[in-house]
Protein backbone atom coordinates (compact mmCIF):
# COMPACT_ATOMS: atom_id res chain seq x y z
CA UNK A 1 0.00 0.00 0.00
CA UNK A 2 2.90 2.37 0.79
CA UNK A 3 4.29 2.12 -2.73
CA UNK A 4 0.83 2.24 -4.30
CA UNK A 5 0.33 5.62 -2.67
CA UNK A 6 3.90 6.98 -2.95
CA UNK A 7 5.28 5.60 -6.22
CA UNK A 8 4.31 8.72 -8.20
CA UNK A 9 5.94 11.26 -5.88
CA UNK A 10 9.06 9.06 -5.59
CA UNK A 11 9.43 9.16 -9.39
CA UNK A 12 8.94 12.94 -9.36
CA UNK A 13 11.68 13.38 -6.74
CA UNK A 14 14.10 11.16 -8.69
CA UNK A 15 13.40 12.96 -11.99
CA UNK A 16 13.84 16.34 -10.27
CA UNK A 17 17.21 15.39 -8.79
CA UNK A 18 18.63 13.58 -11.83
CA UNK A 19 20.09 16.81 -13.33
CA UNK A 20 22.01 17.41 -10.09
CA UNK A 21 23.54 13.92 -10.28
CA UNK A 22 24.78 14.62 -13.81
CA UNK A 23 25.91 18.12 -12.77
CA UNK A 24 27.98 16.56 -9.95
CA UNK A 25 29.36 13.96 -12.35
CA UNK A 26 30.69 16.77 -14.55
CA UNK A 27 32.61 18.24 -11.60
CA UNK A 28 32.63 16.77 -8.11
CA UNK A 29 31.79 18.51 -4.82
CA UNK A 30 35.42 19.53 -4.22
CA UNK A 31 35.38 21.49 -7.48
CA UNK A 32 31.93 22.93 -6.82
CA UNK A 33 32.20 24.05 -3.22
CA UNK A 34 35.87 25.07 -2.74
CA UNK A 35 35.14 28.70 -1.73
CA UNK A 36 32.26 30.89 -0.60
CA UNK A 37 31.74 32.38 -4.08
CA UNK A 38 31.93 28.93 -5.73
CA UNK A 39 29.48 27.53 -3.17
CA UNK A 40 26.99 30.34 -3.84
CA UNK A 41 27.33 29.89 -7.61
CA UNK A 42 26.85 26.12 -7.25
CA UNK A 43 23.78 26.52 -5.04
CA UNK A 44 22.37 28.93 -7.65
CA UNK A 45 22.92 26.34 -10.36
CA UNK A 46 21.35 23.55 -8.30
CA UNK A 47 18.30 25.74 -7.61
CA UNK A 48 17.98 26.49 -11.32
CA UNK A 49 18.36 22.85 -12.42
CA UNK A 50 15.98 21.36 -9.84
CA UNK A 51 13.52 24.27 -10.10
CA UNK A 52 13.25 23.97 -13.87
CA UNK A 53 12.91 20.16 -13.71
CA UNK A 54 10.19 20.52 -11.07
CA UNK A 55 8.32 23.12 -13.10
CA UNK A 56 8.42 20.87 -16.18
CA UNK A 57 7.15 17.92 -14.16
CA UNK A 58 4.47 20.14 -12.65
CA UNK A 59 3.12 20.97 -16.10
CA UNK A 60 3.02 17.24 -16.82
CA UNK A 61 1.09 16.66 -13.58
CA UNK A 62 -1.48 19.25 -14.65
CA UNK A 63 -2.14 17.28 -17.85
CA UNK A 64 -5.04 15.37 -16.20
CA UNK A 65 -3.78 12.05 -17.57
CA UNK A 66 -5.45 8.77 -16.71
CA UNK A 67 -2.04 7.14 -16.23
CA UNK A 68 -1.23 9.71 -13.51
CA UNK A 69 -4.47 8.81 -11.74
CA UNK A 70 -3.11 5.27 -11.34
CA UNK A 71 0.50 6.27 -10.65
CA UNK A 72 -0.42 8.71 -7.86
CA UNK A 73 -3.29 6.64 -6.46
CA UNK A 74 -5.92 9.17 -7.45
CA UNK A 75 -5.98 12.34 -9.52
CA UNK A 76 -6.76 14.36 -6.40
CA UNK A 77 -3.31 13.33 -5.09
CA UNK A 78 -1.83 14.48 -8.40
CA UNK A 79 -3.32 17.95 -7.89
CA UNK A 80 -2.20 18.07 -4.27
CA UNK A 81 1.37 17.24 -5.32
CA UNK A 82 1.01 19.72 -8.19
CA UNK A 83 0.42 22.51 -5.66
CA UNK A 84 3.32 21.44 -3.46
CA UNK A 85 5.83 20.85 -6.27
CA UNK A 86 4.78 24.12 -7.90
CA UNK A 87 5.47 26.06 -4.69
CA UNK A 88 8.84 24.34 -4.08
CA UNK A 89 9.90 24.70 -7.74
CA UNK A 90 8.95 28.39 -7.77
CA UNK A 91 10.89 29.03 -4.54
CA UNK A 92 13.97 27.30 -5.97
CA UNK A 93 13.75 29.40 -9.13
CA UNK A 94 13.55 32.55 -6.97
CA UNK A 95 16.75 31.53 -5.17
CA UNK A 96 18.54 30.69 -8.45
CA UNK A 97 19.46 34.33 -9.33
CA UNK A 98 19.90 35.26 -5.65
CA UNK A 99 22.71 32.75 -5.03
CA UNK A 100 24.34 33.67 -8.35
CA UNK A 101 24.14 37.40 -7.52
CA UNK A 102 25.70 36.79 -4.08
CA UNK A 103 28.55 34.87 -5.76
CA UNK A 104 29.06 37.85 -8.09
CA UNK A 105 29.50 40.11 -5.04
CA UNK A 106 32.99 38.63 -4.80
CA UNK A 107 33.77 40.35 -8.12
CA UNK A 108 31.96 43.63 -7.42
CA UNK A 109 28.64 45.00 -6.22
CA UNK A 110 28.08 46.41 -9.70
CA UNK A 111 28.56 42.98 -11.31
CA UNK A 112 25.99 41.48 -8.91
CA UNK A 113 23.50 44.29 -9.61
CA UNK A 114 23.97 43.93 -13.37
CA UNK A 115 23.07 40.23 -13.15
CA UNK A 116 19.66 41.21 -11.81
CA UNK A 117 18.88 43.75 -14.53
CA UNK A 118 17.35 42.71 -17.86
CA UNK A 119 19.57 44.90 -20.06
CA UNK A 120 23.05 43.43 -20.24
CA UNK A 121 22.60 39.88 -21.57
CA UNK A 122 19.84 38.38 -23.72
CA UNK A 123 19.96 34.97 -22.02
CA UNK A 124 19.71 36.58 -18.57
CA UNK A 125 16.90 38.81 -19.83
CA UNK A 126 14.88 35.72 -20.83
CA UNK A 127 15.37 34.35 -17.33
CA UNK A 128 14.34 37.61 -15.67
CA UNK A 129 11.20 37.92 -17.84
CA UNK A 130 10.30 34.32 -16.99
CA UNK A 131 10.77 34.89 -13.27
CA UNK A 132 8.86 38.19 -13.22
CA UNK A 133 5.93 36.61 -15.06
CA UNK A 134 5.95 33.73 -12.59
CA UNK A 135 6.01 36.16 -9.64
CA UNK A 136 3.01 38.07 -11.01
CA UNK A 137 0.97 34.99 -12.00
CA UNK A 138 1.72 32.91 -8.92
CA UNK A 139 1.29 36.00 -6.74
CA UNK A 140 -2.24 36.30 -8.13
CA UNK A 141 -2.80 32.58 -7.53
CA UNK A 142 -1.63 32.63 -3.93
CA UNK A 143 -2.71 36.09 -2.76
CA UNK A 144 -5.46 37.25 -5.13
CA UNK A 145 -9.00 36.09 -4.50
CA UNK A 146 -9.55 35.18 -8.13
CA UNK A 147 -12.67 33.70 -9.61
CA UNK A 148 -12.18 30.23 -11.05
CA UNK A 149 -12.05 31.25 -14.71
CA UNK A 150 -9.61 34.10 -13.97
CA UNK A 151 -7.47 31.69 -11.98
CA UNK A 152 -7.46 29.31 -14.94
CA UNK A 153 -6.27 32.11 -17.26
CA UNK A 154 -3.36 32.92 -14.94
CA UNK A 155 -2.41 29.24 -14.94
CA UNK A 156 -2.55 29.08 -18.74
CA UNK A 157 -0.29 32.14 -18.94
CA UNK A 158 2.28 30.24 -16.87
CA UNK A 159 3.11 28.48 -20.14
CA UNK A 160 4.45 31.80 -21.49
CA UNK A 161 6.60 32.25 -18.38
CA UNK A 162 7.84 28.70 -18.78
CA UNK A 163 8.65 29.30 -22.46
CA UNK A 164 10.93 32.20 -21.51
CA UNK A 165 12.55 29.89 -18.96
CA UNK A 166 13.24 27.41 -21.74
CA UNK A 167 14.75 30.19 -23.91
CA UNK A 168 16.97 31.03 -20.92
CA UNK A 169 18.20 27.42 -20.66
CA UNK A 170 18.85 27.21 -24.41
CA UNK A 171 20.76 30.50 -24.65
CA UNK A 172 22.76 30.73 -21.40
CA UNK A 173 26.37 29.60 -21.24
CA UNK A 174 26.51 27.08 -18.41
CA UNK A 175 26.98 23.42 -17.54
CA UNK A 176 23.71 22.77 -19.37
CA UNK A 177 24.97 24.19 -22.66
CA UNK A 178 28.30 22.33 -22.22
CA UNK A 179 26.84 18.90 -21.48
CA UNK A 180 24.70 17.28 -24.20
CA UNK A 181 23.05 14.84 -21.76
CA UNK A 182 22.03 17.56 -19.31
CA UNK A 183 20.79 19.79 -22.11
CA UNK A 184 18.83 17.00 -23.79
CA UNK A 185 17.26 15.91 -20.50
CA UNK A 186 16.14 19.40 -19.46
CA UNK A 187 14.94 20.41 -22.92
CA UNK A 188 13.05 17.12 -23.40
CA UNK A 189 11.42 17.45 -19.98
CA UNK A 190 10.53 21.09 -20.69
CA UNK A 191 9.07 20.29 -24.12
CA UNK A 192 7.03 17.43 -22.65
CA UNK A 193 5.73 19.77 -19.96
CA UNK A 194 4.99 22.52 -22.49
CA UNK A 195 3.25 20.05 -24.80
CA UNK A 196 1.03 18.64 -22.10
CA UNK A 197 0.41 22.12 -20.66
CA UNK A 198 -0.65 23.38 -24.09
CA UNK A 199 -2.82 20.30 -24.57
CA UNK A 200 -4.63 20.85 -21.28
CA UNK A 201 -4.90 24.63 -21.71
CA UNK A 202 -6.02 24.77 -25.34
CA UNK A 203 -6.04 21.55 -27.37
CA UNK A 204 -8.11 19.40 -25.01
CA UNK A 205 -11.19 21.47 -25.95
CA UNK A 206 -10.85 20.13 -29.49
CA UNK A 207 -9.10 16.77 -29.07
CA UNK A 208 -10.53 15.18 -25.92
CA UNK A 209 -13.57 12.97 -26.29
CA UNK A 210 -15.69 13.37 -23.17
CA UNK A 211 -18.76 11.24 -22.60
CA UNK A 212 -21.89 13.13 -23.66
CA UNK A 213 -24.84 13.17 -21.28
CA UNK A 214 -28.12 15.10 -21.20
CA UNK A 215 -29.70 16.45 -18.04
CA UNK A 216 -32.75 14.26 -17.52
CA UNK A 217 -33.95 15.44 -14.12
CA UNK A 218 -33.07 17.95 -11.45
CA UNK A 219 -33.92 17.26 -7.83
CA UNK A 220 -33.67 20.36 -5.72
CA UNK A 221 -33.02 19.28 -2.15
CA UNK A 222 -32.89 21.31 1.02
CA UNK A 223 -29.73 23.14 2.15
CA UNK A 224 -28.91 24.41 -1.38
CA UNK A 225 -28.26 20.93 -2.76
CA UNK A 226 -29.16 19.95 -6.32
CA UNK A 227 -29.06 16.39 -7.61
CA UNK A 228 -28.51 16.27 -11.37
CA UNK A 229 -29.55 13.06 -13.09
CA UNK A 230 -28.09 12.64 -16.55
CA UNK A 231 -28.71 10.14 -19.33
CA UNK A 232 -25.91 9.09 -21.70
CA UNK A 233 -25.93 9.97 -25.39
CA UNK A 234 -23.88 7.13 -26.80
CA UNK A 235 -21.19 5.67 -24.59
CA UNK A 236 -21.64 5.80 -20.84
CA UNK A 237 -18.88 6.09 -18.25
CA UNK A 238 -17.74 2.99 -16.42
CA UNK A 239 -16.82 4.07 -12.93
CA UNK A 240 -16.20 2.58 -9.52
CA UNK A 241 -18.39 3.76 -6.65
CA UNK A 242 -16.67 6.74 -4.97
CA UNK A 243 -14.87 8.07 -8.05
CA UNK A 244 -15.24 11.59 -9.44
CA UNK A 245 -15.59 13.11 -12.90
CA UNK A 246 -14.87 16.49 -14.47
CA UNK A 247 -18.08 17.93 -15.87
CA UNK A 248 -18.64 20.82 -18.26
CA UNK A 249 -22.19 21.93 -19.03
CA UNK A 250 -23.36 23.41 -22.27
CA UNK A 251 -26.10 25.53 -20.79
CA UNK A 252 -27.48 29.06 -20.97
CA UNK A 253 -27.27 29.56 -17.24
CA UNK A 254 -24.09 27.73 -16.23
CA UNK A 255 -20.58 28.77 -17.37
CA UNK A 256 -18.84 26.27 -19.68
CA UNK A 257 -16.12 25.48 -17.12
CA UNK A 258 -14.83 22.04 -16.24
CA UNK A 259 -15.18 21.21 -12.53
CA UNK A 260 -14.66 17.98 -10.55
CA UNK A 261 -17.55 16.35 -8.68
CA UNK A 262 -18.01 12.95 -7.06
CA UNK A 263 -20.53 10.71 -8.75
CA UNK A 264 -23.40 9.98 -6.36
CA UNK A 265 -25.25 7.28 -8.31
CA UNK A 266 -24.54 3.55 -8.22
CA UNK A 267 -22.17 2.29 -10.96
CA UNK A 268 -24.66 -0.17 -12.48
CA UNK A 269 -27.27 2.54 -13.18
CA UNK A 270 -27.52 3.77 -16.77
CA UNK A 271 -28.09 7.34 -15.59
CA UNK A 272 -25.35 9.13 -13.72
CA UNK A 273 -26.04 11.51 -10.83
CA UNK A 274 -24.03 14.39 -9.48
CA UNK A 275 -25.07 15.91 -6.17
CA UNK A 276 -23.84 19.48 -5.87
CA UNK A 277 -24.18 22.03 -3.09
CA UNK A 278 -24.18 25.76 -3.85
CA UNK A 279 -20.90 26.82 -2.26
CA UNK A 280 -19.17 29.04 -4.84
CA UNK A 281 -19.63 31.11 -7.98
CA UNK A 282 -19.97 28.09 -10.26
CA UNK A 283 -22.04 25.82 -8.01
CA UNK A 284 -24.43 28.70 -7.26
CA UNK A 285 -25.44 28.58 -10.95
CA UNK A 286 -26.19 24.84 -10.93
CA UNK A 287 -29.88 25.17 -9.91
CA UNK A 288 -30.36 27.15 -13.15
CA UNK A 289 -29.64 24.10 -15.32
CA UNK A 290 -32.46 23.03 -17.59
CA UNK A 291 -33.72 19.61 -18.63
CA UNK A 292 -31.98 18.61 -21.87
CA UNK A 293 -28.80 20.64 -21.24
CA UNK A 294 -25.67 18.91 -22.52
CA UNK A 295 -23.08 17.69 -20.01
CA UNK A 296 -19.58 16.62 -21.09
CA UNK A 297 -18.04 14.21 -18.61
CA UNK A 298 -14.33 13.41 -18.40
CA UNK A 299 -13.09 10.58 -16.23
CA UNK A 300 -13.65 8.73 -14.04
CA UNK A 301 -10.78 9.52 -11.68
CA UNK A 302 -9.78 8.76 -8.11
CA UNK A 303 -9.19 5.77 -5.85
CA UNK A 304 -11.53 6.75 -3.03
CA UNK A 305 -13.67 3.63 -2.90
CA UNK A 306 -14.56 1.04 -0.29
CA UNK A 307 -13.36 -1.53 -2.82
CA UNK A 308 -9.80 -0.23 -2.35
CA UNK A 309 -9.89 -0.81 1.41
CA UNK A 310 -7.85 -3.57 3.04
CA UNK A 311 -10.70 -4.70 5.28
CA UNK A 312 -14.39 -5.31 4.71
CA UNK A 313 -15.07 -3.87 8.14
CA UNK A 314 -15.08 -0.14 7.47
CA UNK A 315 -15.95 3.24 8.96
CA UNK A 316 -17.19 5.91 6.59
CA UNK A 317 -17.21 9.52 7.83
CA UNK A 318 -19.02 12.15 5.74
CA UNK A 319 -18.90 15.86 6.57
CA UNK A 320 -21.85 17.70 4.96
CA UNK A 321 -21.81 17.46 1.17
CA UNK A 322 -18.86 15.03 1.57
CA UNK A 323 -21.63 12.42 1.66
CA UNK A 324 -21.68 12.26 -2.18
CA UNK A 325 -19.04 9.52 -2.79
CA UNK A 326 -20.60 7.50 0.05
CA UNK A 327 -24.00 7.82 -1.64
CA UNK A 328 -22.55 6.13 -4.71
CA UNK A 329 -20.86 3.45 -2.58
CA UNK A 330 -23.90 2.65 -0.47
CA UNK A 331 -26.38 2.82 -3.35
CA UNK A 332 -24.25 0.29 -5.23
CA UNK A 333 -23.41 -1.93 -2.26
CA UNK A 334 -24.30 -5.51 -3.20
CA UNK A 335 -21.65 -7.40 -1.22
CA UNK A 336 -23.31 -8.50 2.06
CA UNK A 337 -19.90 -9.24 3.64
CA UNK A 338 -19.17 -5.59 4.29
CA UNK A 339 -19.67 -4.23 7.79
CA UNK A 340 -20.02 -0.47 7.56
CA UNK A 341 -20.61 2.31 10.07
CA UNK A 342 -21.48 5.49 8.18
CA UNK A 343 -21.17 8.67 10.26
CA UNK A 344 -23.22 11.41 8.59
CA UNK A 345 -21.91 14.62 10.17
CA UNK A 346 -24.04 17.75 9.68
CA UNK A 347 -25.07 20.75 11.72
CA UNK A 348 -28.56 19.55 12.57
CA UNK A 349 -31.29 17.20 11.36
CA UNK A 350 -32.52 19.70 8.75
CA UNK A 351 -29.14 19.45 7.00
CA UNK A 352 -29.19 15.63 6.96
CA UNK A 353 -30.81 15.70 3.53
CA UNK A 354 -30.03 12.08 2.61
CA UNK A 355 -30.72 10.51 6.00
CA UNK A 356 -34.14 8.96 5.09
CA UNK A 357 -32.68 7.26 2.00
CA UNK A 358 -29.60 6.05 3.91
CA UNK A 359 -31.80 4.58 6.64
CA UNK A 360 -33.90 2.75 4.04
CA UNK A 361 -30.76 1.23 2.50
CA UNK A 362 -29.46 0.26 5.97
CA UNK A 363 -32.74 -1.53 6.77
CA UNK A 364 -32.24 -3.75 3.73
CA UNK A 365 -28.57 -4.40 4.52
CA UNK A 366 -27.82 -5.67 8.06
CA UNK A 367 -24.11 -4.90 7.68
CA UNK A 368 -24.74 -1.16 7.36
CA UNK A 369 -25.27 1.19 10.31
CA UNK A 370 -26.11 4.85 9.76
CA UNK A 371 -25.00 7.12 12.58
CA UNK A 372 -26.14 10.73 12.18
CA UNK A 373 -23.95 13.23 14.04
CA UNK A 374 -25.35 16.71 14.66
CA UNK A 375 -22.57 19.10 15.60
CA UNK A 376 -24.98 21.74 16.95
CA UNK A 377 -26.04 19.23 19.61
CA UNK A 378 -22.89 17.19 20.23
CA UNK A 379 -20.01 19.34 18.94
CA UNK A 380 -17.69 18.20 16.18
CA UNK A 381 -17.17 14.47 15.84
CA UNK A 382 -13.91 13.14 17.33
CA UNK A 383 -11.77 10.09 16.77
CA UNK A 384 -12.40 9.12 20.37
CA UNK A 385 -16.17 9.16 19.84
CA UNK A 386 -15.81 6.99 16.73
CA UNK A 387 -13.48 4.62 18.54
CA UNK A 388 -15.97 4.28 21.41
CA UNK A 389 -18.92 3.57 19.12
CA UNK A 390 -17.37 1.52 16.31
CA UNK A 391 -13.89 0.44 17.42
CA UNK A 392 -10.91 1.13 15.19
CA UNK A 393 -9.00 -2.14 15.16
CA UNK A 394 -8.64 -3.90 11.80
CA UNK A 395 -10.83 -1.37 10.02
CA UNK A 396 -10.43 0.96 7.09
CA UNK A 397 -11.60 4.52 7.67
CA UNK A 398 -12.88 6.60 4.75
CA UNK A 399 -13.29 10.35 5.27
CA UNK A 400 -14.77 12.96 2.94
CA UNK A 401 -15.71 16.50 3.87
CA UNK A 402 -14.28 20.01 4.34
CA UNK A 403 -10.45 20.18 4.43
CA UNK A 404 -10.20 21.11 8.13
CA UNK A 405 -12.72 18.42 9.08
CA UNK A 406 -10.62 15.77 7.32
CA UNK A 407 -7.27 17.07 8.60
CA UNK A 408 -8.48 17.12 12.23
CA UNK A 409 -10.01 13.66 12.04
CA UNK A 410 -6.98 12.14 10.33
CA UNK A 411 -4.68 13.52 13.02
CA UNK A 412 -6.95 12.21 15.78
CA UNK A 413 -7.14 8.78 14.15
CA UNK A 414 -3.37 8.58 13.79
CA UNK A 415 -3.05 9.57 17.46
CA UNK A 416 -5.35 6.62 18.22
CA UNK A 417 -2.85 4.36 16.37
CA UNK A 418 -4.90 3.82 13.22
CA UNK A 419 -2.36 2.88 10.52
CA UNK A 420 -1.92 5.56 7.86
CA UNK A 421 -2.60 3.05 5.09
CA UNK A 422 -6.00 2.33 6.68
CA UNK A 423 -7.07 6.00 6.48
CA UNK A 424 -8.49 7.05 3.12
CA UNK A 425 -9.58 10.58 2.37
CA UNK A 426 -10.90 12.43 -0.63
CA UNK A 427 -8.90 15.65 -0.72
CA UNK A 428 -9.53 18.04 -3.52
CA UNK A 429 -8.60 21.67 -3.60
CA UNK A 430 -6.83 23.72 -6.21
CA UNK A 431 -5.16 26.19 -3.85
CA UNK B 1 3.03 25.88 0.88
CA UNK B 2 1.73 29.46 0.87
CA UNK B 3 4.05 30.15 3.82
CA UNK B 4 7.04 28.81 1.85
CA UNK B 5 6.19 31.00 -1.15
CA UNK B 6 5.68 34.06 1.10
CA UNK B 7 9.06 33.60 2.81
CA UNK B 8 10.80 32.96 -0.52
CA UNK B 9 9.27 36.07 -2.07
CA UNK B 10 10.24 38.18 0.95
CA UNK B 11 13.87 36.95 0.86
CA UNK B 12 13.94 37.52 -2.92
CA UNK B 13 12.63 41.06 -2.55
CA UNK B 14 15.00 41.89 0.32
CA UNK B 15 18.17 40.62 -1.39
CA UNK B 16 17.32 42.00 -4.84
CA UNK B 17 16.53 45.41 -3.33
CA UNK B 18 19.74 45.38 -1.27
CA UNK B 19 21.96 44.41 -4.22
CA UNK B 20 20.33 46.83 -6.66
CA UNK B 21 20.55 49.70 -4.15
CA UNK B 22 24.19 48.90 -3.40
CA UNK B 23 24.86 48.61 -7.14
CA UNK B 24 23.24 52.01 -7.79
CA UNK B 25 25.30 53.66 -5.04
CA UNK B 26 28.46 52.02 -6.35
CA UNK B 27 27.66 53.21 -9.88
CA UNK B 28 27.01 56.79 -8.69
CA UNK B 29 30.29 56.82 -6.79
CA UNK B 30 32.19 55.59 -9.84
CA UNK B 31 30.58 58.35 -11.96
CA UNK B 32 31.24 61.15 -9.47
CA UNK B 33 33.96 63.61 -10.67
CA UNK B 34 35.62 64.00 -7.23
Amino acid sequence: MFWRKNLGITIIIILSLLPVVEWLRLAGPSARFYSFAATMASLGQVCGLVGMAMFSLNLILAGRLKSLDNLFYGLNNVYNYHRQIGAIGFSLLLFHPLFLAVSYLQISVLAAARLLLPIYDTAVTYGIISLLLMIILLGLTFYGSLKYHHWKITHKLMLVAFLFGLFHILSITSDVSGDPWLKTYLVALSLLGLGLGAYRAILSYFLSRPARYRVEALKRRADGITEIIMKPEGRSLNFTAGQFVFVRFNSRSVPAESHPFSVSSAPEQTEISLTIKSLGDFTAQIPGLAIGDLALLEGPFGKFSHQNGRHKSQIWIAGGIGITPFLSMIRGLRDQHYSIDLYYCVGDEAEAVFLPELKTIAQANPGVRIIPWYSKERGYITGQAISGQSGLQEKDVFICGPANFMANLKKQLRDLHVATQNIHSEEFKFL
Amino acid sequence: MKKLVTISLFVFWAIVTAILTAGLLSYQQSQAPW
